[in-house]
């Protein structure tokens, strides 16, 4: 990202020099923009598709009446400011018999994780003004992909700080089932993102989603690794479900068996924390299936120009926002994908949940290796090797 | 202060180690013990690595890999031993579980 | 590019490093000492990135600070009453151990600081990507392909110990930690004792 932050404060002031730690806030301040307006757009979103799914209007009465009377799809979309306001405007509360130490540390792991996981991420890629594309991302990390299993155990770790701190035995439950929950999907997870790295061999995200333009077997269209890994596309997602503790993984939260599992103690801005790392989190794992299985910013054989002349003026970076724009309808169609799943399945037992996850998904993901490494091996024997 | 070199990262370990130790020395608890066990091994962990990247040889890290892979091993039994005790004696401070003691 | 590592990431991690440490084996409550434990393992994690050792920097969080950590997490929260005020983590004899620590540190320190090391001058390699094919064996950056080649080639069977070990390990714990249902259950109400 530096060197484009670079040469873009470079053409808009012609030739200041930015000092070296002005593109790491400018990252920053971008990320949490986006968490923000994005858990407002996304919130809205959940329960639109919840309230249609269960035939109903979902939220209608915030917002211009405009916007509820041209369609039922389009109102209430004020609805999450609101709501965002009044959580904001709640009493703390902290109870007398916390562990204050854990307590309030507990919500800032979890932003922290919630945050870090961004670095690696890939939105798009640029060559105006550069010698070769270069990959947008704060940071496209040589190990992106083993980077961003590694900051889950960051939540794990906060979602047991806040079950133990609260000094409450459903807390405690929550705390310790939400955390063996996410210990051991995170095993199947990692394997089935094992696959597209032996595809690609390369554990960056940037690298993966080049090695998915090129193509499988000199073939473009067949090159998303949701086709050579389905089977790990699939395992992925439902592990993916289970990471973010979404319905139907969702028994540490759920409020008919354990109040609200480990963040029964939480009041306001801590509760709205956790919240907001949920959705941010949501998000996060579309984008990486996004970049991982779907191709990322490329559409198989289409390269955008890096700037387009439209007449008059030419828009620079023009490959940059069609590489951000397809990226984030992939990613947003995947979130539908959840929500979708979201309110169509019942919850699942703890007791299912670890037998589907130790007995039925880790084999799976073993198999698809096995399968994406014949695959690797054909392409390199028969094929001359991956490109990159 | 001058460039960071070797010496830096060898001291760092040289007190990690320590404070390990001392943990390993005075603390009651079992699973404290465990604690402080894996401060020492992360100090070695530390010291090849920083053997491996300033005199380059790539058998540091590897060596490192393994040092992990046999960490998890041994904290693995050392919590069933934990678990163990616990179920048989209650507690699992270091200090009365001596029912071998004449 | 000569590798020169930045002074203010290092001082900031060993004192994240050192304060860690430190708050692991003096903390009262155990469950802050775990907290700790993995403040330690973070801050070792950036300085194995400092280091460059990328790849064993995701290792270390992935399986010390995610796996172990955790687990031992989970073992003070079972073995261990929850508000309790924590008298079992007081400490015996602190003063002696203090003193033999830190004579420890001195032989150590004595012996590192004051032995020339061979280190090789660092004028020839390049610290970010290497090629993926073409590996060399005098690599000093360990990316994660020469440490693949590595871990096949010279280090073949610690590889395939390791995993059986692994394992081997993996089903003593399950053996050792399973509730015998023929033994009698142990006495209730031997609560922990005060010192």
């Amino acid at each position: 990202m530096e060197p484009i932050f670079e040469q873009f404060v470079r053409d808009l002031t012609g030739g200041f020099q930015v000092p070296f730690w002005a593109p790491m806030l400018v990252s920053l301040g971008l990320v949490l923009a986006f968490i923000a307006l994005n858990a407002m757009f996304m919130i809205w979103l959940e329960r639109k598709i919840c309230g249609r799914i269960q035939r109903r209007m979902g939220p209608m009465l915030t917002g211009p009446k405009a916007w509820a009377r041209f369609s039922m799809w389009t109102g209430g979309w004020f609805q999450t400011p609101c709501d965002s306001v009044k959580l904001l405007l709640k009493e703390d509360i902290i109870p007398a018999q916390v562990d204050r130490f854990g307590f309030m540390l507990a919500p800032v792991l979890v932003f922290m994780a919630a945050l870090a996981v961004y670095v690696p991420l890939p939105i798009s890629s640029t060559s105006y003004a550069q010698s070769a594309p270069i990959v947008v991302a704060v940071a496209d990390l040589d190990i992106g992909l083993l980077y961003v299993v590694a900051i889950t155990t960051l939540t794990i770790l906060a979602i047991l700080t806040a079950g133990w701190a609260s000094n409450n035995k459903y807390s405690l439950l929550g705390g310790m089932r939400a955390g063996v929950q996410i210990l051991s999907y995170e095993i199947p997870m990692l394997f089935a993102l094992m696959g597209p790295m032996v595809l690609a061999g390369s554990l960056s995200l940037g690298d993966l989603v080049l090695v998915q333009h090129a193509g499988l077997f000199g073939v473009p269209l067949l090159g998303w690794f949701l086709v050579p890994s389905f089977l790990g596309a699939v395992v992925y997602l439902i592990c993916a479900v289970a990471e973010t503790n979404r319905p139907p993984f969702d028994m540490p939260e759920a409020e008919q068996e354990l109040v609200a599992g480990f963040s029964t103690e939480y009041t306001a801005m801590r509760f709205a924390m956790f919240y907001l790392a949920e959705f941010s989190n949501t998000f996060v794992v579309c984008m990486i299936f996004t970049a991982v299985f779907l191709g990322g910013w490329t559409l198989p054989g289409f390269i955008p120009p890096s700037s387009l002349n439209l007449g008059f003026f030419s828009l620079p970076y023009f490959d940059l926002l069609a590489g951000m724009a397809i990226f984030f309808a992939k990613a947003y169609a995947v979130v539908l994908l959840l929500m979708w799943i979201r309110w169509t399945f019942p919850r699942l037992r703890p007791d299912h949940l670890m037998t589907f996850g130790w007995k039925f998904l880790l084999p799976l993901s073993f198999v698809n290796l096995l399968v994406c490494i014949v695959l690797a091996a054909i392409q390199q024997i028969y094929f001359g090797g991956n490109p990159g | 202060m001058s460039a960071i070199g070797l010496n830096h990262f060898l001291a760092l370990g040289a007190v990690l180690f320590c404070l390990g130790t001392y943990g390993v020395l005075t603390r009651r608890n079992a699973i404290a013990v465990l604690l402080s066990l894996e401060l020492m091994f992360n100090a070695v962990n530390l010291n090849l690595v920083a053997f491996a990247r300033f005199m380059p040889n790539l058998d540091g890290v590897v060596l490192a890999v393994f040092v992990i892979a046999v960490a998890a091993a041994e904290a693995t039994v050392g919590v069933a031993l934990v678990l163990s005790i616990y179920r048989n004696f209650r507690h699992i401070d270091l200090d009365q579980v001596d029912t071998m003691k004449g | 590019m000569i590798y020169d590592p930045n002074p203010v990431a290092f001082w900031l991690l060993a004192a994240m490093v050192a304060g860690c440490a430190l708050a692991v084996v003096r903390a009262r409550k155990l469950f802050h000492a775990g907290l700790a434990l993995v403040g330690t393992l973070f801050a070792v994690a950036g300085l194995y990135g400092l280091l460059q050792a990328w790849f064993l920097a995701a290792v270390q969080v992935l399986v010390y600070a995610g796996a172990i950590a955790i687990m031992l997490l989970f073992a003070i929260m079972l073995t261990h009453h929850m508000m309790n005020p924590d008298l079992k983590s007081l400490t015996t004899q602190p003063w002696t151990a203090a003193a033999l620590c830190l004579m420890l540190l001195a032989v150590l320190l004595g012996g590192t600081l004051s032995s020339t090391w061979q280190t090789a001058p660092d004028t020839t390699l390049s610290p970010t990507w290497t090629p993926k094919c073409g590996f060399q064996v005098a690599e000093a950056v360990p990316s994660v392909e020469a440490l693949g080649f590595r871990l096949l080639d010279p280090f073949t069977l610690p590889f395939e110990m390791v995993s059986v070990l692994i394992l081997v390990s993996l089903i003593g714990a399950l053996v050792i930690a399973r509730r015998d249902p023929t033994l009698p259950e142990p006495p209730e109400g031997r609560e922990e004792k005060a010192p």
